[in-house]
């Protein structure tokens, strides 16, 4: 279609000797179609990459975790996952054959950026400026008109034109010109192909020598070490304020954290938030991430000696829990909060299927007063759909899903919904009187979070903010607060200057190689016609142009009927 | 102001239907045309009948006019929603699909007044008013704008170069298939269709707007990740889905620079039979069909299946 490809000037390759494989590779990495190919190629394996769901990169170093995903793809994928996984296509753009392929790329982008450059440079400084007479019959792009004025009017116009031109002959009567138009413009496609090798530096660069490692850092810890290994270089990161904001709707507006990065005895410490990221010692400190499921317990021994003063990362472990309302017949509020599971009914089963999850609903009998009433509350699920069981002393066994309510003679209970909280089985507490502790994080009727811990003590010991609870053996426990944290991630990337240079290249060289209108002309004047033809590149009206040009020389036969009808054609 | 908005985005929408409708009526009166030829023969004077392929103008005007209303209503709905919600309207799937439909609307019109032929306002228009009809499915509600959205001049940058390089493409795609409707270059199947040359040159044209901007959006994507989570590329699905979309113009263009298949390059053409060689050469303008199937995919695709960073742009 391009004139380029019907017409070509003499090509001038550095053509590899000696070996024939190192002939057979240069040949088949200059070829516009292999390279036509790759990228083919590429563009499949980058949908493929898209479509298929991608190991998550927090797992991809885990390999336990790994294994968990894929065998969750087999409820989709089913026999398939195997074959899939051994090709990588749950991994497309870490696996080796798409990081070959990219290779194979920027070597064949290489090879035909150095192949091309030498007939390039050539066709710039010394263009072919002659062609046979035969061409000026065939080329893709071509005219022929008469008109007055001969050669010097052609030049003239072409001059106009911002043409170089040229008289290269003069023979049997016939006057040869030659003209060229941007010649230098050829460069345009160096420069885009040059910055994919920039990229490719880049790249490298960001693969080798960069630095990426995410920290998760609660408020009040002591400041994290940001580097495995201990130096004169280590940074140390603490976290000074975790925040996230809301707006009056509930509506999450913000997050930033204040951390305080230390060097030696330097010290600096800023904000960093999720678009502005904090600069310090030659690195970016990103917000990642934002976490509230973290507590502050505090263990001390009988004697009083300190056991534990750190925190509880529930890690985004959660257990369901029903939230529940509970008005007076005339709506008056007497509950309204997460009640969280106090044991469990391990039903007739050896399995889980059939447990059910049990609670004590306790609330005053009106607002303000002192005298309690009691329900039990037993949960469970099915069809995946939390189903409560409440029985109290004004009330036969009733069963609810989320939404429903259930009347009393002078209660209103509602299961408003089942809702997440955080909970975390733990293996070695302080005091433990089995081998595990749960630990809840319910929020209270008042909005303050408290802890539940199971396996303490006979019954379940209920953690307000910093009231201290003995158990049975004399082990005092003091819940010490929620605590906020944020992932923060630090980075030094040296490649990224590299990428930006690339980018700059790739753009100046496009457009110079898409809006410079460079055209090579070969014209053959003889005193009957004028005989055009020529090579132009990213149009394919070229022809068109050159009989328009012979219109505005006075020529009544250069110019077509729909030639100078713009449009609608 | 919210609710000016949507009034501007239905008056949009009419005036695009409207718009198509008469595109269409233009075209079909190009075909219905008829330019009378006469003779004289020893047998008398032979009249004949045929296809002029000439237009009706006045309807064209007209056509060209609705779309002019499309671009100034679209155009103020964009602006009154700015205005509403306090930072440019691209934060979700209304919002910016209905700034796609005026961007196309605005790209095609200034394409039509480029190239002075009215006749892809057939393709165009019916395609403005499918993303004006998609973004009516989507919620409107005015929605906080969530942390990771809240860098205002990277928003309003990226999101609508990338828009304006698809609403670009799209007028491409345009070209691409009234092109290949005709048969590929040198041929004319449609009298009132533009001729395959006006169709490529359309196409071509409008993709080399289109891919330096693809290209600078993928970019000022990644200057945007490297800012907000310091790293510029981590093959998310939606800069995977730009980046192959790019790769398939660029594919293009190398199809348009070289002739034959991959079968025909040195080395492959020892060891692939003849039969293979010589087989379907499929024309350039196909990659600019696939390409627009990829923008689409990245458009709606992505955002409504796949989830990823990009996830938040989402419904």
């Amino acid at each position: 279609m391009t004139a380029a490809s019907r017409a070509r000037e003499p090509d001038a390759r550095i053509e590899p000797g000696g070996l024939d494989p190192l002939r057979w590779a240069w040949q088949l990495l200059t070829n516009v179609k292999f390279a036509l190919f790759l990228v083919g190629l590429a563009l499949v394996a980058g949908m493929v990459g898209v479509v298929l769901p991608q190991v998550p990169g927090p797992m991809r170093a885990n390999p336990a975790a790994r294994s968990a995903w894929i065998e969750l793809r087999r409820e989709t994928y089913g026999p398939l996952t195997g074959p899939m996984d051994a090709l990588d296509l749950f991994d497309v753009f870490h696996s080796a054959w798409f990081n070959g392929l990219w290779v194979l790329i920027i070597v064949a982008v290489t090879v035909c950026t150095v192949s091309r450059f030498r007939p390039t440079w050539r066709a710039v400084q010394r263009p072919q400026r002659t062609v046979a007479d035969a061409y000026f019959e065939r080329a893709h792009h071509r005219a022929d008109f008469t008109h007055e004025g001969g050669a010097p009017a052609i030049e003239a116009i072409l001059r106009r034109r911002r043409y170089r031109v040229e008289r290269v002959a003069e023979r049997n009567g016939a006057t040869y010109l030659f003209a060229d138009r941007f010649g230098w413009s050829q460069y345009g496609t160096f420069l885009s192909h040059l910055a994919l090798l920039m990229l490719l530096i880049g790249a490298l660069l960001t693969t080798m020598a960069g630095f990426d490692r995410t920290l998760v850092i609660a408020e009040t810890t002591p400041a994290a070490p940001v580097f495995a290994a201990p130096g004169p270089g280590q940074l140390f990161i603490r976290m000074v304020d975790a925040n996230r904001g809301l707006d009056a709707d509930g509506n999450i507006i913000d997050y930033h954290s204040i951390v305080e990065v230390r060097r030696g005895d330097e010290v600096k410490t800023c904000k960093t938030t999720v678009n502005d990221p904090c600069h310090a010692f030659g690195y970016k400190v990103h917000q990642a991430a934002w976490f509230n499921d973290i507590a502050r317990l505090r263990i001390e021994a009988p004697n009083g000696q300190l056991l534990y003063d750190d925190v509880v990362d529930f890690d985004s472990q959660t257990a369901l829990a029903p939230f529940i309302r509970v008005t007076t017949a005339d709506g008056r509020l007497l509950f309204e909060q997460q009640l969280p599971q106090m044991a469990t009914d391990p039903g007739v089963s050896p399995g889980r299927d059939d447990d059910s999850a049990l609670a004590v609903l306790v609330f005053p009998e009106s607002p303000g007063a002192e005298t309690l009433v009691t329900y039990a509350v037993a949960w469970f699920f099915r069809d995946g759909q939390m189903r409560l069981s409440l029985s109290g002393p004004d009330l036969e066994l009733v069963s609810l899903t989320p939404g429903e309510l259930a009347s009393t003679g002078d209660y209103r209970v509602e299961f408003v919904r089942a809702q997440a909280i955080p909970a975390l089985t733990i293996g070695d507490m302080p005091g433990a009187i089995g081998d595990e502790v749960t630990v809840q994080m319910p929020t209270g009727g008042d909005g303050a979070p408290y802890l539940l811990v199971n396996g303490i003590s006979f019954d379940p010991l209920v953690l307000r903010q910093d009231t201290p609870v003995e158990n049975e053996d004399g082990y005092t426990y003091t819940f010490r607060g929620q605590l906020e944290a944020s992932g923060v991630s630090v980075r030094r990337d040296p490649g990224d200057t590299f990428i930006w240079v690339a980018v700059a290249m790739a753009m100046v060289g496009l457009a110079i190689t898409f809006y410079v209108p460079r055209r090579r002309l070969w014209v053959k004047v003889t005193p009957a016609r004028t005989y055009m033809a020529g090579i132009a590149e990213r149009t394919t009206r070229f022809s068109r142009e050159l009989r328009l040009l012979g219109h505005e020389l006075g020529s009544r036969d250069a110019a077509l009927p729909a030639d100078l009808v713009r449009g609608e054609d | 102001m919210a609710d000016l908005s949507i009034y501007l985005f239905w008056s949009g929408m009419a005036t695009a239907a409207i718009a198509a409708v008469l595109y269409v009526a233009y075209v079909a009166s190009a075909s219905l045309a008829v330019r009378r030829v006469s003779a004289q023969t020893s047998a008398g004077t032979v009249t004949l009948s045929t296809a002029s392929g000439t237009a009706n103008p006045g309807i064209g005007r007209l056509a060209t006019a609705f779309t002019g209303l499309t671009v100034i209503f679209l155009a103020a709905q964009v602006a009154t929603r700015w205005s509403a919600v306090g930072h440019a309207p691209f934060s979700n799937l209304y919002e910016f699909t209905s700034a796609f439909g005026f961007a196309i609307a605005a790209a095609y019109l200034a394409f039509e007044a480029y190239t002075r032929n009215r006749r892809f306002g057939l393709i165009a228009l019916p395609i403005v008013l499918a993303m004006l009809f998609i973004a009516s499915l989507f919620p409107s509600d005015i929605v906080p704008l969530i942390p990771a959205l809240q860098n205002g001049p990277l928003l309003t940058i990226h999101v609508s170069v990338m828009m304006l390089s698809y609403a670009i493409l799209t007028v491409s795609f345009c070209g691409a298939v009234v092109y290949l409707l005709q048969g590929g270059e040198g041929r004319r199947r449609y009298a009132a269709l533009p001729s395959a040359e006006a169709a490529g040159d359309l196409a071509h044209k409008a993709v080399m707007v289109g891919f330096p901007l693809l290209g600078l959006g993928i970019a000022l994507g990644a200057w945007w990740a490297n800012s907000a989570w310091g790293r510029y590329w981590g093959w998310d699905p939606k800069e995977t889905a730009a980046l192959v979309t790019w790769l398939s113009i660029a594919a293009y263009f190398h199809a348009r620079a070289g002739s034959g298949s991959v079968a025909g390059a040195p080395g492959i053409r020892k060891i692939v039979p003849e039969r293979v060689r010589r087989g379907w050469r499929p024309d350039p303008m196909w990659w600019l069909v696939a390409m627009w199937a990829l923008v689409m995919f990245t458009y709606f695709g992505v955002n409504l299946w796949v989830s990823g960073l990009h996830s938040y742009a989402g419904v």
